[in-house]
């Protein structure tokens, strides 16, 4: 067996060593694109929830929000403006303010009376109507000519076609302020074969639009796009009213799942 | 290629982003690192697609098991660690090269004084000038400083083998460098 020299290969290896170290050979910039594509497909492949998990965060942020009001506002027994005041049928009559002011007469504003379903529609004495309207109209409507002036009396009001008032009515054409009352009117015996509940907003139909509304936005939340929270109170008088609820559960929520995910 | 650690203020901070798959840090590692690590797998895999595959697949091993690194030893030591077994990976998976089982070491010259005074890119071509075997021996002695047992237990080979192929391999540098001198 021979022996091998090693004299000075320490000491040079060493000083290639040292020179090796700090060297560097350029690397082509494909690579790194490469690498983040394998990186991208190792992460979904790996964690699937934590890729979405922001957009799925925003989903929840909506979910529980929208829940928790929605809970909140049906435990509210504060009356709403603008909501049913009964169950019974309710139709719209418009009368222009001037006409009142002027007038103050309920039997001279027989002909401007309109309302909005004629065929549900029957005669109803001016003292009911009075009835109605000190017991469910607001404070604000309450002072208005049309309350003060006209008394309960024993003569019927005559609710007129929509159409027909108009043409005979020149003046309600113009329209350019209006008392909008909510009055109950009770359906004609007559005309009863169509069912009265369909001329009425139905709520489950309500809820359907705004858990549409809901779904949709969940699905932008998922889908990554920018979610406005605030199309959700759009059409719903209680959402509407109390939107500032709204806002402060869904910006509570929103730190609780931050906080959880630790964004 | 931007050297810098920023937005990270430390390298603790890096390897903690890293840890979070977080890609912003994971891309500066890769900066920092590159060209070094490139430089070591053409030495054991000479130029060509397998050092830059080396690369890709050792920087991705370096993202994974990131968790495992405990902080002992430089970080880019144990990079490195990682791009030396991935480039032996490499050779393993393109022929045994390690079956000679020679116990025989060779009388090696008294080293040449103009082996001390070669250029990086000189040493660089002398050793990818070795053939395969005794080159990644070469280097894992010589340039990565594992002892012959390390060596043994990484190849899969016995220490004499390390040591003979060691010794061949500087041979055949010196008469390398004959050449050159001629």
């Amino acid at each position: 067996m021979k022996k091998s020299t090693v004299d000075n290969w320490d000491s040079i290896e060493k000083n290639w060593r040292e020179k090796l170290d700090s060297h560097e050979e350029v690397v082509p910039g494909a690579i790194w694109e490469q690498m983040e594509k394998k990186l991208d497909e190792k992460n979904k492949k790996a964690y699937p929830f934590i890729i979405h998990r922001r957009q799925w965060s925003w989903a929840a942020v909506l979910l529980i929000s929208f829940g928790l009001t929605w809970w909140q506002l049906s435990n509210t027994d504060t009356p709403v403006v603008g909501e049913k005041v009964s169950s019974k049928l309710t139709s719209k009559i418009q009368v222009p303010r001037n006409e009142l002011a002027t007038t103050g007469n309920l039997e001279d504003n027989i002909q401007i009376v309109t309302v909005e379903n004629p065929k549900h529609a029957t005669a109803i004495s001016p003292g009911e109507i009075h009835s109605a309207v000190s017991k469910e109209i607001p404070e604000e409507l309450k002072s208005s000519p049309f309350i003060e002036e006209n008394k309960p009396n024993s003569n019927p009001i005559i609710l007129a076609d929509n159409r027909s008032t108009e043409k005979e009515n020149p003046a309600l054409l113009a329209k350019e302020e209006s008392v909008e009352l909510l009055i109950d009117i009770q359906p004609s015996q007559a005309n009863n074969q169509e069912k009265v509940n369909s001329y009425v907003p139905e709520p489950s139909k309500k809820r359907n639009s705004l858990f549409a509304r809901v779904v949709k936005q969940l699905k932008q939340a998922i889908d990554g796009e920018p979610v406005d929270w605030q199309t959700l109170k759009q059409g719903d008088p209680k959402l509407e009213n109390s939107i500032h609820q709204v806002a402060n559960t869904y910006i509570k929520t929103e730190q609780v799942v931050q906080r959880t995910f630790q964004f | 290629m931007s050297k810098t650690l920023l937005p990270f203020k430390s390298e603790q901070e890096l390897i903690q982003a890293c840890q979070k798959q977080d890609r912003r840090a994971q891309q500066i590692v890769y900066q920092i690192n590159a060209g070094k690590m490139m430089a070591v797998c053409k030495r054991y895999l000479g130029v060509g697609p397998d050092a830059e595959d080396a690369l890709m697949e050792g920087f991705m091993k370096v993202f994974s098991k990131i968790d495992n690194f405990q902080g002992q030893g430089s970080f880019e030591g144990w990079i490195r660690k990682i791009m030396v077994n991935e480039s032996l990976m490499k050779i393993r998976k393109t022929a045994n090269r390690y079956d000679q089982d020679i116990d025989e070491t060779y009388d090696v010259a008294h080293p040449e004084d103009a082996l001390m005074h070669l250029g990086v890119e000189e040493i660089q071509n002398l050793i990818l000038e070795l053939p395969p075997g005794y080159r990644t021996i070469f280097n894992l002695y010589a340039i990565e400083g594992y002892s012959h047992v390390e060596i043994g237990d990484m190849l899969q080979i016995s220490e004499g083998t390390s040591k003979s192929q060691l010794s061949r391999a500087r041979q055949i540098l010196q008469s390398k460098l004959k050449e050159l001198q001629a």
